[in-house]
């Protein structure tokens, strides 16, 4: 069976973690180990994308808007341009990237920007360190916010991440504008499907965001047939949403938790 | 009598020792980091940026680079990276045509000291 492409981006990044013999997050210097694999680091006024990558041999250029001002997107950007320096040699000469791109984990986009966000994910949240932070960490975006600083990347990473690591059966879905997106889903979250519905159910966190402007919503009970095929949207049994849209961001990311049996 | 002596101390001194030279062999490539990221700041800093050019020089030299300044490749590429390639604002013209002209500086080999 072939490896996913994903997949192998997250291996690189494991690869080179290993080559720098980085033993805890702290010593994920992202801005020197993108110029350790010759890809030095500027800042400067970009208009029209976040953070930029020009390479011409083996030589690598990246930029980062300057006017960015968290650290954990910062962070993502140089991870991710330096994911195409590694990963796309023959393919990216030039890439631009923006903060949206950075957060879009679906798998229907060009494979090479969705390896890119792969390959930053896992760097700069390494599986071996990142599973025994979540481990006992129940889902809520406080506790996500809490292991983004920790690893000083951004939420949207860190909630991917985690649905990755964690062994309670979570969901990340995004919706743009009502409309589902994409979703990753935890191994224990295995034997529960997404309705057919494409639009975010009216009894969802998600619509309530959307619907009062909102960025953050309070983690909810929510009627497990509103996002779950198979139950009912008006039945009893009930699942856990916290749903939040970062700043900046077209979408809403809900985390849905089934933490009884249903 | 003999002066007062903690062998624990001396143990636990002794580790923590080993320890920091330990982990400054582990992490040397973040030296090697410093270094080329010194490279490139010592480029920058020496070469005109091409925001402080003109418009005019600046929407001539981002044509040049798509006509071929770079190869026939460079030029596909180069469409395909800026979407709106014919639409591009002035600053973000100068911002990449700053990032060539570092890129090919730092892709010279070091120039050697005359004796």
């Amino acid at each position: 069976m072939a490896v996913p492409r994903y997949v192998q981006a997250v291996c690189r990044a494991r690869d080179l973690l290993a080559e720098l013999q980085i033993r805890e997050p702290s010593e994920i210097f992202i801005e020197r180990i993108a110029p350790f694999k010759k890809a030095p680091v500027r800042y400067a006024e970009l208009v029209g994308c976040d953070g930029r990558m020009v390479r011409a041999g083996d030589q690598a250029l990246i930029t980062v808007r300057a006017s960015i001002d968290r650290l954990g997107q910062r962070r993502f950007i140089i991870a991710h341009e330096l994911g195409h320096v590694l990963l796309h040699p023959g393919i990216r000469q030039i890439d631009q990237v923006d903060i949206r791109q950075t957060r879009n984990f679906n798998h229907y986009q060009e494979p090479e920007e969705l390896e890119a966000n792969y390959f930053a994910a896992e760097l700069l949240m390494p599986k071996a360190f990142f599973q025994n932070d979540a481990k006992d960490i129940e889902p809520s975006w406080a506790a996500i916010r809490t292991l983004a600083e920790r690893y000083q990347t951004t939420q949207s990473a860190t909630a991917i991440q985690y649905v990755h690591c964690t062994k309670e059966a979570v969901m990340l879905v995004a919706s743009e504008n009502g409309v589902r997106q994409w979703f990753v889903a935890s191994d224990y979250a295995r034997d529960f499907f997404h309705n057919d519905e494409e639009r975010v159910h009216r009894y969802s966190c998600a619509h309530e965001l959307l619907a009062e402007g909102k960025t953050q919503s309070r983690a909810s009970d929510v009627p497990a047939g509103a996002w779950f095929d198979r139950f009912d949207p008006n039945g009893k049994e009930c699942i856990t949403e916290d749903a939040m849209r970062a700043r900046g961001s077209p979408f809403v990311l809900s985390l849905l938790w089934v933490h009884d049996a249903i | 009598m003999s002066k007062g002596y903690d062998p624990d101390a001396f143990v636990s001194r002794l580790e923590a020792k080993v320890k920091a030279v330990s982990k400054e062999s582990r992490l040397s490539w973040v030296k090697e980091g410093e270094s080329t990221q010194a490279k490139l700041d010592t480029v920058l800093a020496r070469l005109k940026s091409w925001t402080k050019r003109s418009v005019v020089e600046v929407n001539q030299a981002f044509e040049d680079v798509r006509s071929g300044r770079y190869g026939a490749q460079a030029q596909l590429r180069v469409e395909t990276a800026f979407k709106n390639v014919t639409d591009l604002p002035p600053q973000s013209k100068a911002a990449f045509l700053d990032e060539v002209d570092a890129l090919l500086a730092l892709q010279k080999p070091p120039e050697s000291k005359s004796e």
